[in-house]
């Protein structure tokens, strides 16, 4: 069905290639959005193997409308870089076969080329492109990431979260010890540790896979919700543990989460993350914290979510560290970011008082949105690093 | 611009809101489409069909004619979305400063008036390339249009606190709202430091502006309340009727007399005021809930008395026609209006009530439902005015206990300062106040 589709495609393409900045073509133009009217500059570019570029013939500053017309036989990503650094001002992926689409851009004068990298194929660089004059650049472009360039940041992080899972299995170790002695507030005080630790290594949105699900999942999506016999992992327990629930009751959730735990340090031990991953970590952390913490979606019992947002930034910290060497020359609100995740970090810690910290609904209104002000600008700022450093092939 | 009843019946029809304002000004072919079966989401399967017949409109989708795009003057002496006759769509956002100090207040306000200045008259948001996520959300496609939007900014006394020493540029008038006589009031969606009033011809354009807004300053500033509004076509002339069913609107300062204008709403130079505040307005938003399963559960009679209107024609009960003028003198006794009906109380057309005459501009809402069962709908009432004691408080006095108030329920809103209008490029929101 679907490769019937792109046949026909093409051959709407084929047809109207000739008509392509004259007006009233847009009506056989096929998919690809018909072109803004104004000062708008129209080119077909042709992407493919063997034309790699082609077809922006009248270079001028200012906005450009390029259809990318992929008439090559395989899908593939589009570059558009600087001629010379390679920085990239846009990236169209997927381009799949005989399919077309539009790229609006403001350029300024300068160098360019089109890169092609079809599946399977060495990337392909056209040929120049000058656009005269001194028309400033409205964006600047960014130097690509590559798998390789975040293979070195992957081993930090990946040796980061080796070197923690000991403690963390200690601490989990701690929790099954106080449960099994049937000592609840010494339970609730290992569960706090324990769980804050895990939180510190940014397992955020599923970052550890099925295992996050078993050491931290929540009972949403479960038919039983809270009762589900197949929920497990620290908010379980922490449900059992601030909901009355006999502790030898919550054994067998104390003992599976250390089992969990020590599998989580085989993994890591065994397997490499995706360095895509890690890029998205830096962002997401923050996101998650936002998202389940200062909400109290994933509170069941302990109020502990200020805390958790707090170790979260712990995370969010080290991975930033971790990024920095290839942030520091691509992000230029680098400086802004580390300020308001500095920022995030004190008025955090201005709400905890004799060392306790309160449930998200306990703050004050002012209190409450300086946090959710804080939170909410980190997250659009570190929304950035996972675009730049989303690995890209060059 | 309006389409007849007829049409309007036709896409009554359709499977989309019908209450939704503005439905109208599309006309036959949207009522086509909704017959047709508009449920059909845009996405892939559209372009597939389109694949086949790339001229005609797919089929199965919902087809529209959008109404044409339209510009609202962003720059003046006062801000637009006051003397503008209202947009079909609102969003009435009260927000807290969360900038630590005057200096992170000036530039919230500096990225207001940048957004607001693009928003408002539309264009291509910048391609960011792979520096990050897209700049624009997209609801409104590549190109924005202005979509007849305005953005109206205003403060509350909360703003001249000790936070960014702003207690001597304080307008007069101003404080955190009264609390009358039948006020239920919710502090949770009452106050706040900054309220944006949103309008547009169409609720996306309104919620694109919204998410634009918030999300270029989320470290300055935090949602503290907000309800969306909407305005219902003439039923079938006149003033478009409010959720009791009833005419609204119909006795109002006409906004296209400047003198008139500069006597009620614009504060003028000159004046006891702050000097800043010249070209600004005070803005009372009242968050009015109607019960409206008791009053749907009220006779007719009783209805048009509290009023004082027919409901069919708007008519006042001592005339014929919805502009007939309420004459008060010949009926003393209240046998034709009731003493206490609502019109009678709010605008007893006097010669000493004439200069308490302030501008009405409201929205109705409908916010889902309450722990009962009951609808939680009624009205955003908000106004303009000189003096707010002199206008709207003066009124509000009037209506003190008024029989109606057995039937709405007021539970938010606040007092505000519309911020004068910006001159050119260079000028930003609350300039003359910062400076």
């Amino acid at each position: 069905m679907f490769a019937s589709r792109h046949r026909l495609w093409a051959t709407l393409a084929v047809g109207s290639t000739a008509c392509l900045v004259s007006t009233g073509c847009s009506a056989t133009a096929g998919p690809a959005a018909p072109a803004p009217l104004g000062s708008t500059h129209v080119s077909q570019v042709t992407i493919s193997v063997s034309q790699c570029g082609t077809g922006w013939t009248r270079p001028v500053a200012g906005r450009q409308h390029f259809v990318l017309d992929n008439t090559d036989t395989r899908t593939g990503e589009v570059l558009l870089t600087d001629a010379g650094t390679g920085a990239v001002f846009a990236d169209v992926e997927p381009l799949a076969a005989g399919t077309r689409t539009s790229l609006d851009i403001d350029l300024g004068s300068g160098r360019y080329a089109f890169r092609c990298a079809m599946e399977d194929e060495a990337t392909v660089i056209g040929k120049a492109v000058i656009i005269p004059g001194t028309a400033a650049q409205p964006v600047a472009p960014v130097l690509a990431v590559t798998q390789a360039d975040l293979i070195g940041a992957t081993k930090d992080y990946e040796r980061y979260v080796s070197g923690q899972i000991p403690r963390l299995t200690r601490l989990t170790g701690k929790l099954r010890a106080a449960i099994k002695d049937g000592d609840r507030p010494a339970a609730r005080k290992a569960w706090l540790a324990a769980h804050l630790e895990y939180e510190r290594l940014g397992a955020a949105y599923q970052a550890f896979g099925d295992l996050d699900t078993e050491i931290n999942g929540l009972p949403t999506g479960r038919p039983g919700g809270v009762h589900d016999p197949g929920w497990s992992g620290f908010h379980r327990i922490e449900y059992g543990l601030w909901h009355g629930q006999s502790l030898p009751a919550l054994y067998p959730s104390a003992r599976a989460l250390t089992t969990a735990t020590t599998k989580l340090g085989h993994q890591f031990a065994t397997t490499q993350i995706d360095p895509l991953q890690l890029s998205i970590r830096g962002h997401e952390i923050a996101e998650n914290a936002l998202q389940f913490e200062l909400t109290g979606q994933s509170d069941f019992g302990s109020g502990s979510g200020l805390a958790t947002t707090r170790a979260n930034l712990d995370g969010t910290r080290t991975v930033l560290a971790i990024l920095r060497p290839l942030l520091r020359s691509r992000y230029t609100q680098l400086p802004a970011l580390n300020q308001a995740l500095i920022k995030t970090e004190n008025d955090l810690d201005a709400v905890r008082s004799a060392g306790k910290w309160p449930a998200p609904d306990e703050l004050s209104r002012p209190d409450r949105e300086r946090l959710n002000s804080d939170l909410g600008q980190l997250c659009e700022l570190l929304a950035p690093v996972a675009s730049i450093l989303e690995p890209r092939r060059t | 611009m309006n389409t007849d009843p007829v049409n309007a019946d036709r896409v009554n029809a359709g499977p989309m809101n019908a209450a939704r304002a503005g439905l109208g000004r599309r006309g036959l072919l949207r009522g086509a489409a909704a017959a047709v079966g508009g449920a059909a989401l845009a996405g892939a399967g559209t372009s597939e069909v389109a694949a086949q017949t790339p001229t005609a409109p797919p089929a199965g989708a919902a087809t529209t004619i959008p109404h044409p795009d339209r510009t609202i003057e962003f720059y003046g002496r006062s801000q637009a979305g006051i003397l503008t006759p209202r947009q079909d769509q609102s969003a009435f956002v009260s927000c807290d400063v969360t900038a630590a100090d005057r200096a992170g207040l000036a530039d919230l306000m500096r990225t207001l008036s940048t957004r607001a200045r693009f928003l408002t008259s539309g264009g291509t948001p910048p391609n960011l390339g792979i520096g990050g996520p897209p700049s624009d959300s997209g609801l409104l496609g590549p190109t924005v249009p202005a979509g007849g939007l305005t953005i109206t900014v205003s403060v509350g006394a909360s703003l001249f606190d000790h936070r960014f020493g702003l207690a001597p540029s304080k307008p007069r008038r101003l404080r955190r709202m009264d609390t009358f006589p039948n006020d239920n009031l919710d502090p949770a969606r009452t106050d706040g430091d900054l309220l944006l009033q949103i309008c547009a011809d169409d609720k996306d354009t309104v919620l694109h502006a919204l998410r634009d807004l918030t999300r270029h300053t989320r470290g300055g500033l935090q949602p503290r309340w907000r309800v969306d509004g909407f305005v219902g076509r003439p039923r079938p002339t006149g003033a478009p009727r409010n959720l009791l069913g009833f005419k609204d609107g119909t006795a109002n300062p006409d906004v296209t007399d400047a003198a008139e204008m500069d006597r009620l709403v614009w504060v003028q130079p000159g004046s006891a005021e702050p000097a800043w505040t010249a070209g600004g307005t005070y803005q009372v938003v009242r968050l009015i809930r109607m019960l409206v399963e008791f009053w749907d559960r009220v006779t007719i009679s009783e209805q048009e008395r509290l009023i004082g209107r027919r409901r069919d024609s708007g008519a006042p009960l001592s005339g014929t026609q919805e502009l007939d003028v309420p004459d008060y003198a010949d009926d003393p006794l209240g046998a034709a209006i009731p003493l206490d009906a609502h019109i009678r109380l709010a605008n007893p057309r006097t010669s000493t009530t004439d200069s308490a005459r302030l501008l009405r501009r409201g929205y109705n809402y409908d916010a889902g439902i309450d722990v009962n069962g009951n609808l939680d709908m009624g009205l955003i009432f908000s106004c303009y005015q000189q003096d707010l004691d002199r206008q709207f408080a003066a009124v509000q006095k009037r209506l003190a206990n008024e029989s109606l108030t057995d039937y709405v329920s007021p539970i938010g809103g606040g007092y505000f300062f519309v911020l004068p209008g910006l001159q050119d490029a260079n000028d930003w929101y609350g300039h003359r106040l910062l400076s």
